[in-house]
């Protein structure tokens, strides 16, 4: 991710958290971040302008699809936890023999 | 009748499987010539009656059979894995004691009314979870590459099992003079676990 990315992540979280505190409801506060963003924005490469367009909208939080960013990225991206059969080291050490015994 | 030695019958056993290892190389696997082509074949037979088995269910008619077979043929070779008497004389070892425990377990399970199977259903419980683990039936397993390499050895392990008990099940199915299909392998094992002094 790009140093510019990552500051506009930033401002992204800001902004759902803001909306948040303020119930969806127009404030100051969301209006600085907004122009601290389209700054952001200007600096921003193509390719991550291009990823955050196919994002769309994510700082809604009284839209109840709509998750907090970062936390939208990483819901399911942890694996299940693996498990394994212990004790063996190989395939052949599953299948018993009379003759190892 | 055949003769209730286990050593005995676990050299049959290995021959037996011998032949149809050859059978299946030569007809089923050997479709196309060797190398990636006929690794997809062996993985096709695999998975296909890895299928089949974990669908059906046991029956006294021994329509698991050729689908046993065939999956221990597949398995053992996309492991390369070669099966020695030892394998089989530890699988009628592993019978016999089974159906004992069983017989000695059935009052008493009867009593608090739980139903703990057959032997051939416990060998099948854990084959159908082995080959589930080894993620070759379908589903989804959280095993690594290398356990659901284990996982199919343990498959393999249990199927040998199953194939025995399940046999023995099938009884009736019988063989004609010469044969040397399911009902022959009854007759391999069927004495051992019907001898006195195993019984005890």
């Amino acid at each position: 991710m790009t140093k510019d990315l990552a500051r506009y992540r930033q401002l992204e979280s800001r902004l759902w958290m803001t909306r948040w505190r303020h119930e969806g409801q127009e404030s100051a506060e969301e209006d600085a971040i907004l122009d601290e963003m389209e700054d952001a924005w200007m600096n921003l490469i193509e390719e991550d302008r291009a990823l955050l367009r196919l994002e769309g909208p994510r700082c809604w939080p009284m839209d109840p699809s709509s998750l907090p960013p970062g936390l939208a990225g990483t819901l399911y991206s942890s694996a299940p936890t693996a498990w394994a059969y212990e004790g063996f080291h190989s395939p052949a050490e599953a299948i018993l023999s009379a003759d190892a015994a | 009748m055949m003769e209730s030695d286990p050593q005995t019958a676990a050299e049959l056993l290995h021959e037996w499987f011998g032949s149809i290892l050859h059978l299946a190389d030569e007809a089923l696997f050997g479709i196309v010539p060797e190398g990636p082509h006929r690794d997809a074949v062996v993985l096709d037979v695999l998975k296909r009656n890895a299928r089949i088995l974990s669908e059906g269910e046991l029956d006294n008619e021994g329509k698991l059979y050729s689908p046993l077979c065939y999956f221990l043929a597949a398995a053992c070779r996309t492991l390369r894995i070669s099966l020695g008497a030892g394998h089989w004389r530890a699988a009628v070892d592993n019978l016999v004691h089974l159906q004992q425990q069983t017989a000695g377990a059935r009052a008493e399970s009867a009593r608090v009314g739980l139903e703990i199977g057959s032997p051939a259903a416990l060998f099948k419980q854990e084959f159908d979870e082995a080959i589930h683990q080894a993620a070759i039936a379908g589903g989804v397993s959280y095993l690594n590459r290398e356990n659901r390499q284990v996982a199919l050895g343990l498959a393999i392990n249990w199927g040998m099992r199953l194939l025995l008990a399940y046999a023995v099940d099938c009884r009736g199915s019988s063989t004609g003079t010469g044969l040397k299909d399911l009902g022959w392998v009854a007759n391999v094992v069927g004495p051992i676990l019907h001898s006195p002094s195993r019984a005890q």
